[in-house]
């Protein structure tokens, strides 16, 4: 029983791995994307 | 009597599993075979590239491991194949302590085989840190 | 992951960060100087006690509250947990680490480096460019082979990608058209030779060598195009196995790194200028990441070498898919079964469509609205110019006098260079960009050494930088710091000794081939800088 358990954390932990923060490499993009223009109007209203 | 087996693929690692399937038969035990596949996930590759990367990996070691496993339960060994990924000594003795396994066996050299060293570096780590028992089949 | 669920990790970290700069604060004040200030003037570093301060207590505060929340709440599995509140104790012992290379390592060794000089011979810190951003990646090269990433911190090294891809999409303001259509063109035509010429190598020496079809095509694509992601990408369409991928990332990563150390070393020591070593570094270093790694360890300071190299990436990224295209053509061919899969093919076209570069380019178009430029602030070449008359710019009167000397001997023969220096003289400073070139030619007209410094003098002095682009190259330059010592952290001995046997030679063969024939072509053919 603790076995199957094992086998089946092992089993999550290994696609754990392989997934990073995001579900996709899409969003990680999308994420960048936003992030940098959000940055850039931010400086842009507070610094211009 | 309950053994891991390290299969890498190699000779010395085939070796390793007919001496344990040897073992198993006498003492009615049963056998573990854990391939352990290098972790090439990197920072330059995509979500999509790893676990690419993860299918590509196991493929060829759970074919590899299933043949194997049908062969030895024919024979009336409780057998069990696992594929993991990551550091091959780390991994192995964790797989050890996480299912009370009762001994390693794992052959002296691996795929990397430079026989000019006494023993691989792997089955030397494992032999080092193990809690379990080794047993290093030559 | 069960155990951390409550680790202190990020408190820890963001405790860390808070104090160090309250007391750089503290000590900033009238209360009387204190050690951290004493260390920031032997470094040299007290100018940016500011900006330490403030990017000390922003994330300090920030992660020392996500630290609290952690400690108090286990994190379940949500998206924002998984995406923010998991990864920031890594992503702040990150942030740490670039503060200790960026504000201590890097200028402890420039001093030892001026100190070592007349036993040595040389100045050993210069030499080596041990620049933060190398500095950073040792650190996470040795971090990741020495103790390993411990669990708390693993999805917080994941975020450096994130990191790299903000930067690069920031740097898509810093570029103007000119540059742009200028590198652009240039990198095309230099791209598409080495890429295509370092596949088709590939694939010759591999058949010369008898290797397996398969790891020949993805060495092919890794060693041609981008590193471990064209391997990667071109692994489906040449039905490449576990082994195969095992020999070909351990071998390009492996002749990535010697490359990212060894390429500016060798660009400094035969004096490359910024225009050559971007060209060399986009053409010749394997992998991404490691692009913008080797441009920055050139040229810490100005931007300009990494704005070169990283349009040569981009360039080559949007060659992959027709490189996986030509090798499935080619794999297709030397099968029985001709198993061409037309669906892979579209699938990766659409999947490795780098969406940042898009991103990039949105910046650039965004930028050249001149949205970040104010008022006062005009872009003229790779400069931008301040004209607002203020005395600090004003020109010195005895070096006015020299210039009205000059003038005076008649030996400014172009009319329009002596109208420009005459209205010099008149308001003391340039107005106009246009003024600004003229008087930069007059040069030309004197063999006077400090004459022509006076004019080179009067130009700098009107140059100024805007406030928003100042910001914006800073939050880059941390991003591209935070996302190199993330990639130090990737880089594995286990991974690299994967690398065996003839994927090793063949990669060995063909990055020196390509490393020597780029540099010979950037050394000697491009000339002129930006």
């Amino acid at each position: 029983m603790a076995e199957e358990k094992a086998a089946s954390t092992e089993q999550k932990e290994m696609e754990e791995r392989a997934l990073s923060v995001f579900a996709s490499e899409r969003k990680e993009d999308l994420t960048a994307l936003i992030i940098a223009f959000a940055l850039a109007l931010l400086v842009i209203f507070t610094l211009k | 009597m309950k053994l891991l087996v390290a299969h890498d693929g190699s000779e010395q690692s085939d070796k390793a599993l007919d001496k344990a399937a040897g073992l198993a038969l006498l003492s009615k035990g049963s056998i573990v075979v854990l391939s352990v596949v290098p972790d090439l996930c990197m920072m330059e590759l995509s979500d999509n590239d790893c676990k690419q990367m993860y299918k590509i990996m196991t493929e060829e070691s759970e074919k590899k491991l299933n043949a194997t496993k049908d062969d030895l339960s024919k024979k009336g060994i409780e057998i069990e194949t696992v594929v993991k990924f990551g550091n091959a000594a780390e991994t192995i003795i964790k797989t050890c302590n996480d299912r009370n396994i009762d001994m390693i066996v794992i052959g002296s050299h691996g795929r990397h085989g430079a026989k000019k060293f006494l023993l691989g570096s792997v089955s030397s780590k494992v032999v080092d840190h193990s809690p379990c028992d080794v047993l290093v089949v030559k | 992951m069960n155990g951390d669920k409550r680790s202190p990790a990020a408190l820890i970290i963001g405790l860390i960060l808070l104090i160090y700069g309250l007391v750089l604060k503290r000590h900033d004040a009238a209360i009387p100087p204190g050690y951290l200030l004493d260390v920031a003037t032997y470094l040299k570093t007290t100018k940016e006690v500011v900006t330490q301060f403030s990017v000390a207590i922003w994330s300090g505060a920030i992660i020392t509250f996500f630290g609290l929340w952690n400690l108090a709440m286990p994190s379940m599995n949500s998206k924002f947990d998984k995406m923010v509140r998991t990864p920031i104790a890594g992503v702040g012992t990150i942030i740490f680490l670039a503060f200790i290379t960026r504000y201590y390592l890097e200028p402890i060794f420039k001093v030892w480096g001026k100190n070592a000089e007349p036993n040595l011979g040389f100045d050993f810190a210069a030499t080596f460019g041990l620049n933060y951003i190398l500095l950073g990646i040792v650190i996470g090269i040795i971090w990741v082979n020495t103790i390993g990433i411990p669990k708390w911190m693993q999805s917080g090294v994941k975020t450096a990608r994130l990191a790299m891809k903000m930067g690069v999409i920031s740097l898509g303001a810093m570029y103007s058209l000119t540059e742009l259509r200028y590198m652009g063109s240039l990198s095309i035509v230099m791209v598409a030779v080495f890429v295509l010429g370092t596949v088709l190598f590939v694939l010759l020496l591999g058949r010369i060598m008898k290797t397996p079809r398969p790891l020949t095509g993805v060495l092919s694509a890794g060693l041609g195009v981008c590193g471990v992601s064209a391997a990667v990408a071109a692994a489906p369409v040449v039905k490449a196995r576990g082994i195969d991928m095992a020999y070909s990332i351990g071998m390009l990563l492996l002749v990535g790194v010697v490359g990212l150390f060894t390429f500016p070393t060798i660009g400094r020591m035969v004096g490359m200028n910024e225009l050559q070593f971007g060209a060399w570094a986009g053409t010749g270093i394997l992998n991404s990441a490691q692009v913008a790694a080797a441009a920055l360890i050139f040229d810490p300071k100005t931007i300009e070498t990494l704005k070169v190299a990283e349009i040569f990436n981009i360039t080559r990224i949007l060659f992959l898919p027709v490189i996986v295209i030509v090798l499935a053509i080619w794999f297709a061919k030397g099968e029985e079964e001709a198993e061409v899969g037309k669906i892979n093919i579209g699938r990766v076209l659409v999947e490795k469509f780098p969406i940042f570069v898009i991103g990039f380019i949105l910046m650039f178009a965004f930028s050249s609205t001149g949205i970040f430029t104010p008022k006062n602030y005009e872009l003229h070449g790779k400069n931008f110019y301040n004209f607002v008359p203020e005395e600090k710019k004003e020109v010195r009167t005895r070096d006015l006098k020299k210039v009205q000397e000059l003038i005076d001997s008649g030996n400014v023969t172009n009319p329009e260079v002596r109208a420009a220096v005459e209205k010099l003289i008149a308001d003391r400073q340039v107005t106009t960009t246009a003024q600004t070139d003229l008087v930069l030619k007059a040069s030309d007209f004197t063999d006077d050494k400090k004459l022509k410094d006076i004019f080179k003098d009067a130009d700098k002095k009107v140059q100024a930088t805007p406030p928003t682009i100042k910001m914006m190259r800073e939050y880059m330059m941390w991003f591209f710091a935070f996302g190199l010592i993330g990639l130090g952290m990737q880089i594995t001995w286990q991974t690299i000794r994967q690398a065996g046997g003839k994927a090793a030679v063949i990669g060995v063969i063909a990055g020196f081939t390509k490393a020597a024939l780029s540099f010979l072509i950037c050394w000697l053919f491009i000339k002129g800088t930006i």
